[in-house]
């Protein structure tokens, strides 16, 4: 293990996109809601430790073996962890697990069957879905099509097998798109070789809101919510991406506002930051003008490649880890590239942005903290630690109040600055 | 009399009986009501706010009500037991966390009651594993031909576990084939099979997991813009086996075929050619030593479809999204008096992919525990 230099981050990152949907009224700061928290990647307070050791528990406030194995990421809503896992010879149970965060201790544990299919890739979990919460519910997905409501408590609201409506919905690499919360409904994105579609349930009951049918082709990557403008007049909607391009629908009806068939990564999820931003040959921005019914390209940059990991933009920069495990980074429509960090090994994990620091975990469980924005010393793009988790780590970490929390297929920790 | 107890105590008491006496508990009718809810939950959200105050109701039961929400799982429907099992959790944990044990006697009793579900038997076994850890090497021994295919998981795991630890070869190979009869999880029983290969023991896997390795083959049809899993190619409208028919390119023929797979894969791109955009049929002839309901379980990463003696069972247009042997599970009766006649349709897409080349399928027949069954191939 080797030490990180010892600085403390800086100044908290504000959430400032107007366009990010805000959370429920329930929901407060010191939460990490879902996949990438908001859709962006970028915890709202506090600061991370600067090293840990999660052999002599260095910096490591606490870690739990979970109940099963899983990619999905945790989420943390008003003091809770909740990680979701999938265990059993024929990997058909489901977990849906508490902890406390801040002791590490087990709250509740809620364990269902599969009721779709199971049959997944090595690599990856029939857990492997990031559950999603409004701050009050939570609604956890998994790869065999089955989505289940509880409440912080871990009471169960509603339970929907979804491949009850539709039986041949099955991906053989693992269905691994996170549900979103858009408005009154939680949006889910359900795509495979054969029957497709996307569906939005009611979050109070689970009643079937809206749902289309969609290609019959695997996608990987996640919906977003995002606020777009509808006569004049802002509506709650999501973004669904896909290899023929992407749409934005109404949250509430389903119905299309825009759309554009560029063809989009079927992995990597597009991120809302004052622009869309969509892997799309490299990273593409765009706007949509309501009035004039009309998409706009903004920026465009094809170096930015990301590979299975999402983009994350901060303060007007773009960060994409590449396939080959490069962090690349450049300032939103400045044509440039403001500098490349080779990091190594490849990365599934979308990494996160607490302050000043980059946080990127690659498969092998390696962390990496990388220096961003205006600092000069360090400055940014360097390297100022790194970190072995000594197992694979797929899911991308979530940060709240300056505890990172990092799951591996079967373990989960929370690493915090030891107090002075 | 002498006072042994202090004088707040009689009123606290009081108290304490009437707000036991005040606070609702549903009796047992109510709680079978609930239950009834629950089991009954379909896929629809019809409902979902009923059946949500039913698991609040049923979760909040008395531990010593756990074996009747297990038993509701007797007819339960796929989210009936998951209404069911979550609820089962959440009286189990508080007990638990309320008084740092479960009733071991209770829970063993309805593990070892194989009339119980088995579901709801696992759930008992999972809680009283948390209580008691000697409970497995105690209960999985008398499990390994348990019906509850995940207790007999574990059963077999642990008598996989007493073979790998023992120290001669014989009783080696004595427990690995006792284990092999006992399990039913296919990949257990290939890691089983290999140990005792390793030991000098071949095992016909095929034959001891029920495929079927006799077919009679026809094809190719055309499956142009995939329009063959639709299309009504002449061995669905009749299994006359004399004579060509007309094939994608010309006439083709019923052949025989083979297959020397461990697993019972047959290889059509080796049977029938090695083609894209096409439809090829597989014929058997089944008899069994005695009317019985049978499962047929398929794997292809094909489009297939199945009929049992002239009658379509299922249809599966999936192409190229993973194999697996039991992909897909149909049941159907079969007769002993006569020849019970198996179909499956194939078809291949473009292979515009270079993980779309295989054109293959596999199929057993099996109890519904996915034994292999008396069935003679004709």
């Amino acid at each position: 293990m080797w030490p990180l230099n010892n600085k403390p981050l800086g100044a908290i990152a504000v959430l400032s996109c107007a366009g990010v949907m805000a959370a429920s009224a329930a929901a407060v700061a010191t939460d990490w809601l879902g996949f990438r928290n908001d859709g962006r990647s970028v915890a709202a307070a506090g600061e991370l430790p600067t090293t840990w050791n999660v052999e002599t528990g260095e910096n490591v406030a606490w870690q739990v073996d979970l109940p099963g194995r899983g990619v999905s990421s945790p989420v943390v809503v008003d003091g809770r962890v909740i990680v979701t896992s999938s265990s059993g010879p024929k990997r058909d149970r489901l977990h849906i697990t508490a902890y406390d965060a801040n002791t590490g201790d087990c709250l509740w544990n809620r364990q269902l069957w599969a009721t779709g299919r199971t049959l997944v890739h090595p690599t990856s979990a029939v857990a492997a879905n990031t559950p999603v919460s409004d701050g009050e519910l939570i609604f956890a997905f998994f790869s065999s099509n089955d989505l289940v409501a509880l409440d912080l408590d871990g009471n169960v609201k509603w339970i929907r097998g979804l491949i009850e409506n539709y039986p041949l919905a099955g991906n053989d690499v693992g269905m691994s798109s996170s549900p979103v919360v858009a408005g009154d409904v939680v949006v889910v994105q359900s795509e495979s070789h054969a029957e497709s579609f996307v569906a939005a349930y009611r979050k109070a009951d689970g009643a079937a809101v809206w749902q289309i049918d969609r290609p019959h082709a695997p996608t990987w990557c996640s919906p977003i919510a995002i606020t777009s403008s509808v006569d004049g007049r802002d509506v709650q909607a999501v973004v669904i991406q896909a290899g023929d391009g992407y749409s934005v629908r109404r949250a509430d009806d389903g119905t299309e506002i825009w759309s554009q068939g560029i063809p989009c990564a079927t992995t990597p999820s597009a991120v809302f930051a004052d622009y869309l931003y969509l892997p799309a040959n490299g990273l593409q921005a765009v706007s949509y003008d309501s009035a004039a019914g009309e998409v706009k390209s903004e920026w465009s940059e094809s170096r930015l490649q990301p590979g299975s990991a999402s983009p994350v933009i901060h303060e007007g920069r773009a960060y994409v880890i590449n396939g080959g495990g490069v962090l690349t980074c450049s300032t939103v429509g400045s044509g440039k590239i403001d500098w490349r960090l080779r990091l190594g090994g490849s990365f599934w994990a979308t990494p996160v942005i607490a302050g000043d620091r980059l946080v990127a975990i690659n498969q092998n469980g390696k962390a990496y903290l990388v220096a961003i924005g205006d600092s000069k010393d360090p400055p940014a793009g360097k390297l100022v630690g790194e970190c072995e988790f000594g197992e694979q780590v797929l899911a991308s970490p979530a940060v709240v109040d300056g505890g990172l929390f990092v799951r591996s297929y079967e373990r989960l920790w929370k690493l915090q600055a030891a107090a002075p | 009399m002498r006072r042994i107890l202090p004088s707040w105590f009689g009123p606290l008491a009081a108290v304490v009986l009437v707000v036991a006496l005040v606070i609702p508990r549903p009796s047992r009718a109510e709680l079978a009501a609930s239950l009834t809810q629950l089991a009954q939950a379909g896929p629809q959200p019809a409902g979902q706010a009923e059946l949500a105050a039913a698991w609040q109701e049923v979760s909040e039961a008395p531990i010593d009500q756990l074996p009747q929400v297990l038993a509701a799982m007797h007819d339960a429907t796929p989210v009936g037991e998951n209404w069911l099992r979550t609820a089962a959790d959440a009286i189990a944990e508080r007990q638990l966390a309320d008084a740092g044990t479960l009733p071991a006697a209770l829970l063993e009793e309805v593990v070892s009651d194989q009339s119980q579900p088995p579901r709801g038997r696992r759930v008992a076994y999972e809680w009283l594993l948390r209580v008691d850890d000697q409970a497995d090497d105690r209960l999985l021994p008398t499990m390994l031909n348990d019906p509850s295919l995940d207790l007999r998981y574990d059963a077999v795991a642990a008598l996989v576990a007493s073979a790998e630890a023992a120290n001669d070869e014989t009783t080696k190979k004595s427990l690995y084939s006792e284990a092999l009869a006992a399990s039913r999880n296919v990949v257990q029983i290939q890691q089983i099979a290999d140990a005792l290969g390793e030991l000098g023991e071949s095992v016909d896997l095929a034959e001891l997991m029920g495929f079927v390795r006799q077919w009679r083959l026809i094809g190719p049809f055309d499956n142009t813009d995939l329009a063959g899993f639709a299309a009504e190619y002449p061995p669905e409208r009749s299994l006359k086996l004399d004579g060509p028919v007309a094939g994608k390119a010309g006439p083709v023929a019923w052949q025989e075929f083979t297959t020397t797979d461990k697993l019972g894969v047959v290889n059509l791109n080796e049977a029938i050619g090695n083609e894209k955009l096409v439809v090829a049929y597989a014929l058997a002839t089944l008899r069994p030593s005695e009317d019985r309901r049978v499962e047929f379980r398929l794997g292809s990463k094909n489009a297939v479809k199945i009929w049992i003696n002239g009658r379509e069972l299922a249809a599966y247009e999936v192409y190229h999204s993973g194999e697996d042997v039991d992909q897909y599970v149909v049941s159907a009766d079969l007769a002993a008096d006569r020849p019970n006649t198996v179909l499956v349709k194939v078809c291949q897409n473009a292979k515009s992919q270079p993980w779309e080349q295989d054109w293959q399928f596999q199929m057993r027949v099996t109890d519904h525990l996915g034994g292999a069954v008396d069935v003679a191939v004709e």
